[in-house]
Parts: C-alpha cells; structure tokens; sequence
C-alpha cells in the first residue's frame, strides 16, 4: 500500500464497512473531510463515515464529481444569499430523482459530510415537492399522521382563514 | 418518533434499504433545522400556511418567528428577481392584505415582530388598542414605510427631515400616524439601502423585520406600483431636488400612499367604521 507523497486520493469508509477510494479534490467538496485532511496532514487509512451507508455514500460521491469543479462559495457567503432561487439546475434535478428515503438520506449525509450545495439541493428538491400541496396532500406525500385533535385542526383553520382563497 | 411506516406500503426501494440493513428514513427522521430549511425554501405563501395545519411538528416550526421570517426573506429574494412571475402568481394580494388587516382589527392579539412594535406605539399614545380606525392608519403608515425601504437612502433621509405641516393632513394622514412612521423610519434608516426592483437591481431588506404578512403588504406594493395604478412619483423622489420643490413632491408622493391606503380601506367595507 504505497502512498504518493501528495496524496492524490482518500479512502472512505461507510458505516457498512465499505471502503470507497476516491480522488482528494472530490472528496473534500466535502468540508468535513476537507477539515480532516487539513488537520491530520496525510490520512492512509480510510475515514470512516460513520452516519453513511455505501449506497449513499456512493451517491454523494457522484454528486461531488460531477460538481469537483464547481466554485467553492466563499466561507463567509452570508446565509441568504445561496437561497435567491428555487432552480435546481438540470442534472441535479435527475440526480435528486430517487425515492423518498434516498433523498432524505442524501440531504442527512449532505448535513453530516458539511456539503452546503448538496444540501441546499435537497431541501429544495423537497421544497418543490411540497410547493402547491394541501395539508392533507403533504401528509399523504410523506405519510404523515395528521395528529391535531378536531379543536385544534379549528383554531388552525380559523387563524389562518383570512389567507385562504374564497 | 411515534410514527412508524405501514409496513405493507413498503415499496421495493425501501426493502432494498432495508435489506441493506437501513432504517427507513421519513421526512419525519429529519432533525427540525433541516425540516425548517425545506420549508423556509418554499416560495408560496399559500403552501407555507398549509404547513401549519399539516401536523404539530410541522406547525411548530413553520410558525415559529425565525422560520417565518427566513421564509419571507427567502420570498421576498425569490420573487424580487422575477417581476413577471410576483405578477402572475399573487393576484388578489390587495385582497389578501385587506383580509389580513380586518383579522387583526378584529383580533387584538397580534402576533407579528412589527405588529408588536405598533402595539407598543399605540401604548406610547395612549391610543386605545380597540380604536380599529387607528390601526388602520397605522397600517396605512406602514406601507408607507415598506415604500421608503425600497427607496434609496437619500430618499429616506430626505422623507425624513420633512417635518408635520397642515398640507399634510390633506393627504390623509393624521400627525400622530406621521409621528409613529417618522420614528419607524428612523429606527430603519439604519438598515442596507433598498434598491429599485425596475432597474433590475435585488432587494436588500436583509436585516428588516420581516414576516410573512409583512410579504403580502409587500407585494401588494409591488403589484400596485408594477401596474402603475398609483401616483407615487418614483422618478421625483429619486432624483435629489431643491427643498421648496421637495416639499411639494413629497406631497404628491404622500398622497399616492394615502390613495393606496384609501383603495384598502375600501376593499375592506364598513366593517372598521362599526368596530
């Protein structure tokens, strides 16, 4: 197991025991890992990825390949102004279009790893999803239990009834 | 968490996951930061309300305060880079504003940042709080503080140093609705100047208290001023004028908000005249 003295590439290792090599520049989209790398100097073991499994991992790999030369936003980019959009460009918008459960663990893994873009993605992937719905829609989308007693589903209602079409 | 997936509705997607040795993962497995960042990404007013009568989780972060504002910022920066689209996608905002002012004449608990602060004017002038006709001249005052934000700083400070004089009141406006705006203004001059939304330029009301019913009197600004119904005189206020001349146009200016705030108070009947 030679290691090049500039480490061209990481080992990464999912929380079902799957270990991924992938090119450094790719892997350090993520700033979690970037900070590691940065911290520890040259990692020859592979970094577990504790809250990820191989599938996902996988994913968020081809995401950060697809993305490896995309500009790194600047550190002290203030919040809002990565938010100025609901576009998802189009390759994106196919990447995102898996079910539920991946897109949700996509955007856990994205939060974990610290990939602000990913991130960004998935919430408005799943932003767009509820855009247009009703409550009893968006419970049905995701299978959600409507938990309100029929009192408190009428305070709801009357608070927001001057909002409501006619 | 409570909820568990009907194990029946399992889709084969979710059985690979499980054979993976994966839990499943709901919308519901996401910790609330996240949740309120999907939710603060959607940019219509209508699905945001929707939200609060989806289940109690989804209510208590949709109406908490902070998501409601970063929502409205988040529209607000959304819809400001598309005119055509704020066009076509709020008709019947006047109405919707002219609803929300009536709710809340009726019902004193208010709860917004900005509604708070107008409370605690109307204490300041010992203005009793049931005095619905005053709430809506505030109300009307605070469009026109939504206008001054959007002008540039120069106009503000120029709105500003206008003091009280009996032209005024022919406006419409009343010295103590003036005195409440004028300290509003002041209090807000500090904030990131407004930029023009004509000329292609983006919002900056960043830092300013927003909130969602501060979104939909924005936007009926928006629709009335896009559509040239009103007689604000964009291009006067702009362009830094003698202050004998300013005077006058300030006038005008006035006058165009109080016609807005005129056209409202139509919209919403005689209801305030009773109360």
């Amino acid at each position: 197991m030679a290691t090049p003295s500039t480490q061209a590439t990481v080992k990464l290792q999912s929380n079902d025991n799957v270990v991924i090599e992938v090119e450094r520049a790719i892997a350090e989209r993520s700033v979690l890992i970037k900070n590691m790398l940065e911290d520890c100097g040259e990692v020859t073991d592979a970094i577990p990825i504790s809250n990820v499994n191989e599938s996902i991992l996988r994913k968020v790999i081809e995401w950060c390949e697809h993305h490896k030369n995309d500009p790194v936003a600047a550190e002290n980019e203030n919040d809002d102004s990565r938010k100025k959009t609901t576009d998802i460009d189009e390759w994106d918008q196919k990447f995102m279009n898996v079910d539920q459960e991946m897109l949700f663990e996509i955007i856990l893994a994205a939060n974990f790893l610290d990939i602000k873009p990913l991130l960004d993605t998935g919430c408005k992937t799943v932003a767009n999803m509820i855009k247009g719905k009703s409550p009893e829609e968006i419970r049905k989308l995701f299978n959600i239990q409507n938990d309100f007693t029929p009192e408190e589903e009428e305070q709801i209602r009357r608070e927001n009834e001057w909002a409501e079409d006619r | 968490m409570k909820r568990s997936l009907e194990p029946l509705q399992r889709t084969a997607a979710k059985r690979k996951c499980l054979s993976a040795g994966l839990s499943i993962v709901s919308i519901l497995k996401l910790p609330n930061e996240m949740l309120a960042e999907i939710m603060t990404q959607i940019d219509d007013h209508q699905t945001y309300l929707a939200l609060y009568s989806t289940c109690k989780r989804f209510h208590a972060i949709a109406a908490d305060p902070i998501n409601r504002r970063r929502f409205a910022k988040n529209w607000f920066a959304v819809k400001s880079t598309r005119y055509e689209e704020l066009e076509s996608a709020s008709p019947g905002l006047i109405e919707y504003t002219a609803r929300y002012i009536r709710r809340h004449c009726k019902q004193p608990e208010l709860k917004s940042c900005r509604t708070k602060f107008v409370r605690a004017e109307l204490r300041k002038y010992k203005i009793p709080q049931a005095d619905a006709r005053v709430v809506i001249g505030l109300f009307g005052s605070s469009w026109m503080l939504h206008t001054l934000l959007w002008f540039d700083a120069d106009a503000r400070r120029q709105i500003l140093r206008l003091g009280w004089d009996e032209e005024r009141e022919h406006a419409g406006l009343e010295k103590k609705d003036m005195d409440v705006v004028l300290r509003m203004i002041e209090r807000m001059c500090g904030q990131p100047d407004a930029i023009d939304p004509r000329a292609g330029g983006r919002w900056t009301v960043e830092t300013v208290v927003l909130d969602m019913e501060d979104v939909l009197v924005a936007s009926v600004l928006f629709e009335v001023i896009g559509r040239g119904l009103t007689r604000i005189p964009w291009e006067m206020l702009r362009s830094p004028r003698k202050e004998s001349e300013l005077t006058a146009e300030a006038r005008v200016w006035l006058f165009g908000i109080a016609d807005m705030r005129d056209r409202l108070v139509c919209m919403c009947g005689r209801e305030f005249e009773e109360e």
